[in-house]
């Protein structure tokens, strides 16, 4: 058996090696296989739809069928597993998000990979937005009347996530943090139950994207988003420093696609381009417009030094709000 | 109809129901239920409990557990009263093999694929059967290995490794 | 009322278009194909064939999804009646009378039974869907944390009633469900419970492989150390069809179990699967004879099947009136809709009255190919039972690794169901019941959840129990079960008392 860091230096060795190739002929040459994008997701839901519209479009530009695999489980940290610990050759690529590769490093100590390490980010391709809905019955027509609300009555209201360590926990206690007030967390399995007890009225707050279509059916109000812009389908929604609240800074939510670790350069580019170009396709960018999203396109680097500002924006939260799987 | 009289109501719990077949059933229950509640207990006895008000990731798992325990204890006593010892008989050979085949498959889907980890399965599987027909298993698992390879794996496309990687 | 009529005649004239009809049919076809094998269950089964339906056009893709899902279902019932085998946890159900009666020679009756009762059941929720949607919806909303909590205590309280002998036996093999539902991170928290650093463990053990295990391999184990005598009886081959007794018995069971499952299924979260044990609970309850339950009664069939298709069907509702998947299986509808660029939403009726009436008609259709595919194929079912056991066992062992295998792509559930074999093994030789065990592991992180959800709500005040109507109401039929079960005893204890 050979040490992890042993395993690690040989990797390294070997990656070096690779650099050293006439690395134009191998990325020329690539795809000469089928390739795996690992959803580390069930299947049904955003992040397994949009890996499969990439697939398709992968597969048209690059002649080799792209096989979306679903690997579920453990906040998607089973899934990144198996991408981490694959060979760098780009026939194994992961389907990751704000919650597997921002946040999860930062909530817990007992990941079987290093989020940085072990990965190279290859392509930004979708931004989600995510917005702040109140319950209908809640008295505040805008931002500002539910922050002074809340700020009012500390420990009345309740807000909504689909589990604990999720994008809505976080978004919850980054506002709690910018209005300065105590809104009580309550965790749910997933995002159906949780969507359903806001529509009810069993919480009265929920921050993210996936109840758009409920609240556009007047079941749920919303009274800003929290992404930097205005979404195109909701004009109307002002942004949080629009509304008032300026001092919210959780980063908006995104999709992305990742290789393991040490991915030759020509690789990533390679990767990089074909995936920009699949996303930027009409009839794709339409369709993720369904999901409350934009297409957002970006250099692998410029994905890289995002993922790294992001971490660094949920490290601080969870840090503040002592969030973490407890163990 | 009265609900109160029917023959399920008079085989509730009591003192006067009558004694099961055998006593050794009850014990070895009793035993097993006390066994995994103990374990439990064990495993899960740095869990915090909290309180009523506000339960801890350990409260329903510590009741849950304790009740586990107490029940197979009962269970024991039970049997313990009971006229009769006449312990179940298990025959282990098809338990054992069949089990083995299932966790075979466990560990060889991933690097060996469909085909081989069917063939796998299904040999060490068929020989669970009381007479073995030496002459008919391997048909038996090769047929079924190239029918399950063409129909999930090429026919259905599943993700699944088909062929060792 | 003429809305209606209007919404239903434009979704008759979506579904029975030739390119519909025939992909409602194909989803059926493939889905009861698919099904039917042995321990490959409905979400393994959608698992497989989803991608299936990723070019078809947005309203082809869902009418044949219900089309594979209804078949799969069925396939599903099909196993647990001819082998024991539950595709999902509530064919657990039907697995107690529906294989008593293969076992004596009843197969095809069973098979009958369960096809018309789902078909009963399957019309009656469509026209449901089609008329109450909105109505129902509301009702679902009531149900905050307290009400799912004192529903699923009534749950618990009645799967005592499933111990075939002692209760005893019953209440230990209720509290190892719970124990075993325990495992994985808890929702409140994220703390990891007896999941011994395994991540595979986090989201706790699937129902799936806990049903398969304990009722699909145990039987298998069980069947080989019987020796070859344990398999002969079921060859034995009478009718395929009801007698005018079996409709007498089976009519008002399904009518129940249609009810019940409706009602249950309109909840969010896990409520489809509960109806087909609380069909099962009603008819052994109400039964003049209910020694026969266990032993192949035929209302303990057709009451669950219609439950069990009822609650399917209504699980649609909250997807179609609200756009909020319920289950596992209204996300992957859902993750359907996404590819196409259609957002399940409230809405939907209004922005795509084509597909949304399309569907909801082609549910009635999916029922009606049901019938028309599986009538003719219980004979050929029955017939598979004729192949020598020692050629079935394999491939029934084989398709169960597979269809555990294919629900999460994990080999490490595989290993698991080896081990719920055993446990189902021991259990079975020690004359322990096994759907309470089921039914309370099913229940008990639902369970845990709401009452630790809704006493945050209330900040720690229990009264939130008793002060929400549907929730006192619940609480109060779960203590008259409780006082039913514990009555017999007083009254027998007095009656001895006097005659001392």
């Amino acid at each position: 058996m050979m040490t992890p860091s042993r395993r690690r230096a040989l990797g390294l060795i070997a990656a070096a090696a690779l650099m050293a190739l006439p690395q134009v002929v191998m990325a020329q040459a690539y795809p000469t296989k089928p390739v795996k994008i690992i959803v580390p997701f069930a299947a049904g839901g955003r992040a397994d739809a949009l890996a499969r519209m990439l697939a398709q479009g992968l597969q048209e530009q690059m002649g080799q069928p792209f096989v979306v695999e679903n690997r579920g489980g453990a906040s998607g940290s089973l899934g990144s597993d198996l991408v981490a610990k694959a060979p760098p050759d780009g026939y194994t690529l992961l389907l990751a998000s704000t919650g597997t590769h921002a946040i999860l490093p930062k909530i817990t100590t007992k990941l079987p990979y290093d989020s940085d390490r072990d990965f190279t980010p290859i392509a930004l391709m979708v931004e989600s937005y995510s917005f702040i809905g109140v319950h209908p019955g809640v008295k505040a027509s805008n931002l500002k009347e539910f922050v002074d609300l809340a700020r009012a009555k500390p420990g009345e209201f309740n807000y909504a996530s689909s589990g604990v360590g999720t994008y809505n926990h976080f978004a919850g206690e980054f506002f709690n943090i910018a209005a300065g007030s105590k809104i009580t967390h309550i965790a749910y399995r997933g995002s159906g139950p949780s969507v359903n007890d806001l529509v009810a009225g069993h919480v009265q707050m929920m921050i993210g994207g996936e109840f758009i279509e409920v609240a556009q059916a007047g079941k749920v109000r919303i009274l800003a988003t929290t992404n930097p812009q205005r979404w195109p389908g909701l004009p109307d929604v002002p942004t949080m420093k629009e509304a008032g609240l300026a001092e919210f800074s959780a980063p908006p939510l995104w999709f992305g696609l990742l290789g393991p670790g040490g991915m030759p350069r020509e690789l990533v580019e390679k990767l990089n381009q074909a995936a920009n170009r699949a996303m930027s396709d009409p009839k794709t960018v339409e369709r993720v417009k369904a999901a409350a999203s934009i297409v957002r396109t970006e250099s692998a680097d410029a994905f890289g030094s995002l993922i790294k500002t992001e971490q660094k924006a949920f490290g601080d939260v969870a840090r503040q709000t002592n969030m973490k799987f407890e163990e | 109809m009265d609900p109160l009289n029917d023959s399920k109501g008079r085989a509730a719990v009591a003192p006067s129901e009558p004694a099961p077949a055998s006593g050794a059933n009850d014990i070895l229950l009793g035993l097993l239920f006390a066994a995994i509640g103990a374990f439990a207990l064990y495993v899960g006895r740095n869990y915090v409990f909290g309180t009523t008000q506000r339960m801890g990731p350990g409260f329903l798992p510590r009741i849950v557990a304790g009740a586990l325990f107490l029940l197979g204890i009962t269970l024991m006593i039970r049997g313990m009263f009971a006229r009769g010892w006449a312990p179940p008989a298990i025959v282990w050979r098809p338990i054992v093999l069949i089990c083995l085949a299932v966790i075979v498959f466990s560990s060889t889907i991933d690097r060996l694929g469909l085909f081989v980890a069917s063939l796998l399965t299904v040999g060490i599987g068929a020989c669970a059967a009381q007479e073995i027909r030496w002459k008919e298993l391997p048909f038996v698992a090769l047929g079924l290995a190239v029918f399950c390879t063409i129909l999930f794996g090429y026919a259905l496309k599943i993700s699944m490794p088909v062929w060792p990687q | 009322m003429s809305d209606i009529v209007q919404s239903l005649a434009l979704g008759f004239s979506v579904a029975a278009s030739l390119s519909n009809l025939w992909y409602c049919f194909l989803g059926a076809l493939i889905g009861t194909l698919i099904g039917v094998l042995p321990g490959i269950g409905p979400i393994a089964t959608m698992a497989m064939l989803l991608p299936l339906t990723y070019y078809l056009q947005p309203t082809e893709a869902l009418i044949m999804l219900a089309g594979i899902y209804y078949g799969a279902q069925y396939g599903g019932s099909t196993t647990a009646v001819l082998m024991r085998l539950p595709g999902e946890s509530s064919s657990v159900v039907t697995c107690l009378d529906g294989y008593a009666m293969a076992r004596k020679g009843r197969a095809g009756t069973a098979l009958a039974t369960a096809a018309l009762a789902s078909f009963f059941a399957g019309t009656v929720v469509t026209l449901l869907i089609a008329i109450a949607s909105p109505a129902l919806t509301e009702l679902a909303q009531k149900f905050g944390p307290a009400e799912y909590f004192s529903l699923m205590a009534l749950g618990l309280v009645a799967a005592v009633v499933f111990a075939q002998g002692s209760p005893l036996r019953a209440v230990g093999a209720i509290f190892l469900g719970l124990l075993l539902g325990l495992i994985g991170a808890d929702v409140n928290t994220g703390f990891d419970r007896f999941t011994f650093d395994r991540p595979e463990l986090r989201d706790g053990i699937g129902v799936v492989v806990v049903s398969m295990g304990l009722f699909g391999i145990a039987e298998i184990m069980l069947n080989l150390s019987n020796g070859p005598e344990g398999q002969g009886e079921r060859t034995k081959l009478s009718r395929l069809w009801l007698t005018k007794e079996d409709f007498r018995a089976a009519w008002p069971a399904t009518l129940r179990g249609t009810g019940l499952g409706a009602l249950l299924g309109i909840l969010p979260g896990g409520g489809a699967m509960l109806g087909s044990f609380a069909s099962y609970a009603v008819e052994k309850r109400i039964s003049s004879t209910p020694e026969r339950f266990g032993e192949g009664a035929i209302e303990g069939v057709a009451g669950p099947e219609a439950a069990n298709n009822a609650g399917a069907q209504s699980s649609f509702i909250p997807m179609l009136a609200l756009g909020i998947p319920g289950n596992s299986v209204m996300a992957m509808m859902a993750g359907a809709m996404l590819i196409h660029g259609i957002a399940p939403s409230p809405n939907l009726a209004s922005t795509q009255p084509q597909l949304f009436w399309g569907l909801i008609v082609s549910m009635w259709f999916g029922n009606l190919m049901l019938l028309v595919i599986n009538l003719p194929l219980i004979g050929v079912w029955v017939k598979l039972l004729a192949a020598p056991y020692r050629m079935l066992f394999p491939a029934i062992l084989l398709f169960c690794c597979i269809g555990i295998y294919t629900v999460n792509n994990s080999a490490f559930e595989v290993g698991l169901v080896a081990l719920f074999g055993l446990l189902g093994v021991v259990l079975a030789k020690l004359d322990c019941p096994l759907a309470p065990l089921v039914l309370a592991f099913i229940l008990g992180p639902m369970m845990e959840e709401n009452l630790r959800r809704a006493m945050l709500l209330s900040r720690g005040d229990p009264a939130i129990f008793l002060s929400r109507p549907i929730s006192l109401g619940l609480l109060i039929a779960c203590a008259l079960v409780v006082a039913l079960l514990l009555m017999p005893n007083f009254r027998r204890a007095r009656e001895a008392a006097t005659e001392a």
